[in-house]
């Protein structure tokens, strides 16, 4: 189906005035995007089945006994190789969300140049309404954070980069 | 007037639900998505489906302003929200009625009153309905223990916003009433925003038996029977039954007249629940609080009464008439529902995303599954873990639980960890099947 105009009018004229900040639609053969700001609007996140593959499962443990795969288990694969800071880095516990605050309005749990213990909380992963506290394990330095607040991360997928003391 | 084009608000199984009653109905149906949600079998058997928003429900299934935006892009004239999201925000029918769309559900002041403990509790009392302790908030925590003094021990401390069991705290006695009251008033307040609470009489041994209801806009008020939801894990229901099997006749009547009186006293207009603890030895009624849309139990009440609730949601915003009046509601046997969840008794219930490679689902007579799951489903981590209803229909308890459990062994699913063996345990159970279970049974017997 296509948007009728006169449907597009009232959705324009609803906008202006309400106090919604931006707005992304999407049909079978339209998209309509409304927003306060003159500026392009910030490239829509991906699509969660895009945004999966793409997360590499570094963490993973090569399966036990494959002896027929020496080349991918000789892969560099734990190096992290888009960043190139130094450090150990701590998983996601399980498939979920991200989130480096306990609220949306608290300030993050952590940030790059902190001091952690191992007591320290790093982030939140979220799945299915259930909030799991990731903490960091040991004692060091934040030095990367991977993920950006509020995308999916994958089982055993890097968090963070902790430089230990 | 009739309805058109109603927008979907919602995801999951409830999205499919109401596809098919707008069918039904002779409505056209549009299911908002997320984008993960975007080939899922409510978004591919609506007429049609728009994405809102990415994965995040916050921006997606929780945003007023791409629900509204959908729904005048696409040209519809009511949204349904379904339950969970929006559904019991204010601020969704204040939208709808700002831009000239229904909304199907009750107005925008019968949501804050219904959905406000502390002024339903009052409403509740003014008509007549027992409140079992108080329907006023309380100043601090010397104004709690004097009141605690004379309603007796033990109590719950409720938060006015809060719901489905958070913001509450059980105190026995004077030492732990003043050690617990300035911290639930706190946890509310950052839970809610509200730091309001107030106390309520704690009945140790009790079920949990909601009335659903269905008032139209001319005044017409139906209960269609009460349900038996004692079966639950963390205020969590599990599962549900038709009507509630323990209560004697008087009670029934009693709870339905109340759950009537209520809806009355709120002016309400739509389908709700009003929920109630039964003291399984005095058989007293306490009323706990209402639910202002459509609730995941509705179709063992749709099985026993065989009313459409969904459809007769959809009349109700379109103006029309109750199909049936309070006088030709009758109860035919018995249903049973048994939520199927993506989640690992094994693993102190973890949530358990993936994607499903097997999924044989139970047939029969009597047998009725409401799901949006397919061989392939992802299950996405950014919404509950519901992955079905299984609801059975017999001519009575014994029967309908009989085919429950041959219904849940012919259930096969594969490539995620669900909840399925529990389900079979509770059916099997002697306490499920002579039915004396109480709210605390299934943490205690069997988690």
């Amino acid at each position: 189906m296509t948007v009728d105009i006169a449907y597009l009018r009232k959705l324009i004229e609803a906008f202006e005035q309400s106090d919604w900040d931006e707005i992304h639609l999407r049909g079978e053969d339209f998209e309509i995007r409304l927003s306060t700001s003159a500026d392009e609007p910030a490239a829509a996140s991906a699509p969660a089945g895009a945004a999966a593959p793409a997360a590499t499962p570094v963490a993973t443990p090569a399966p036990a006994g494959n002896g027929s795969a020496p080349a991918a288990q000789a892969a560099p694969v734990n190096a992290p190789a888009a960043t190139g800071a130094a450090g150990e880095p701590v998983v996601s516990p399980s498939v979920g969300i991200f989130w480096r605050a306990p609220s949306p309005t608290s300030p993050p749990f952590v940030d790059v140049g902190d001091e952690v213990t191992e007591e320290s909380t790093l982030c939140i992963v979220e799945v299915m309404k259930l909030m799991t506290q990731v903490g960091a394990g040991m004692s060091g330095r934040v030095v990367d954070i991977l993920v950006a607040n509020g995308e999916s991360v994958e089982k055993g997928q890097p968090l963070f980069t902790i430089q230990p003391t | 007037m009739r309805l058109r084009k109603v927008l979907i608000a919602n995801r999951g199984e409830i999205a499919l639900r109401i596809v098919r009653a707008c069918a039904d109905e002779d409505v056209r149906s549009v299911v908002a998505t997320s984008e993960v949600d975007w080939d899922s079998l409510p978004a591919r058997l609506a007429d049609e489906r728009v994405c809102i928003g990415p994965a995040a429900a916050a921006k997606s299934y929780l945003s007023v302003g791409s629900v509204m935006s959908a729904a005048i892009a696409t040209g519809c004239d009511a949204i349904h929200p379904g339950y969970g999201f929006l559904s019991e925000r204010p601020e969704l029918p204040e939208a709808c009625d700002r831009l000239g769309l229904r909304f199907v559900g009750p107005s925008a002041e019968a949501i804050r009153r219904g959905g406000d403990k502390v002024i339903a509790r009052e409403i509740a009392r003014a008509a007549g309905v027992p409140v079992g302790g108080d329907a006023q908030a309380l100043e601090d925590s010397s104004a709690a223990a004097t009141r605690a003094q004379e309603l007796g021990y033990p109590l719950l401390i409720k938060a006015a916003a809060g719901g489905g069991g958070r913001g509450m705290v059980l105190v026995r006695d004077p030492d732990e009433l003043r050690s617990s009251f300035d911290r639930a008033s706190g946890e509310a307040q950052a839970a809610f925003g509200d730091g309001r609470v107030y106390l309520e009489r704690y009945l140790d041994d009790a079920r949990h038996v909601e009335v659903q209801i269905l008032a139209d806009a001319h005044g017409g008020v139906v209960a269609l029977g009460d349900r038996d939801c004692s079966c639950q894990r963390r205020y969590q229901k599990v599962v549900e039954e038709a009507p509630a099997a323990s209560v004697g006749d008087e009670t029934h009547a009693r709870l339905a007249e109340s759950a009537r009186s209520l809806a009355r006293a709120l002016d309400y207009v739509g389908a709700g629940t009003v929920e109630f603890l039964v003291d399984r030895s005095t058989q007293d009624i306490v009323f706990l609080e209402m639910n202002t849309r459509v609730q995941v139990e509705h179709p063992v009440t749709e099985a026993v009464t065989g009313v459409d609730i969904v459809r007769e949601q959809l009349r109700i915003a379109a103006g029309e008439r109750l199909s049936i009046g309070q006088e030709a509601v009758s109860i035919d046997g018995h249903a049973i529902e048994c939520r199927l969840n993506a989640e690992d008794p094994a693993r102190g219930f973890a949530p358990d995303p993936g994607t499903v490679q097997e999924w044989i689902l139970p047939q029969g007579d009597g047998i009725r599954v409401d799901t949006h799951i397919q061989v392939g489903s992802r299950i996405p981590p950014h919404y509950d873990s519901l992955l079905a209803k299984l609801i059975v229909h017999g001519p009575d308890r014994a029967s309908a639980i009989e085919r429950t459990e041959r219904a849940l062994q012919h259930l096969r699913v594969g490539g995620i960890i669900t909840n399925a063996e529990l389900l079979r345990s509770i059916v099997r159970h002697p306490d499920f099947r002579a039915d004396r279970i109480n709210t605390r049974w299934l943490e205690q017997e069997l988690t």
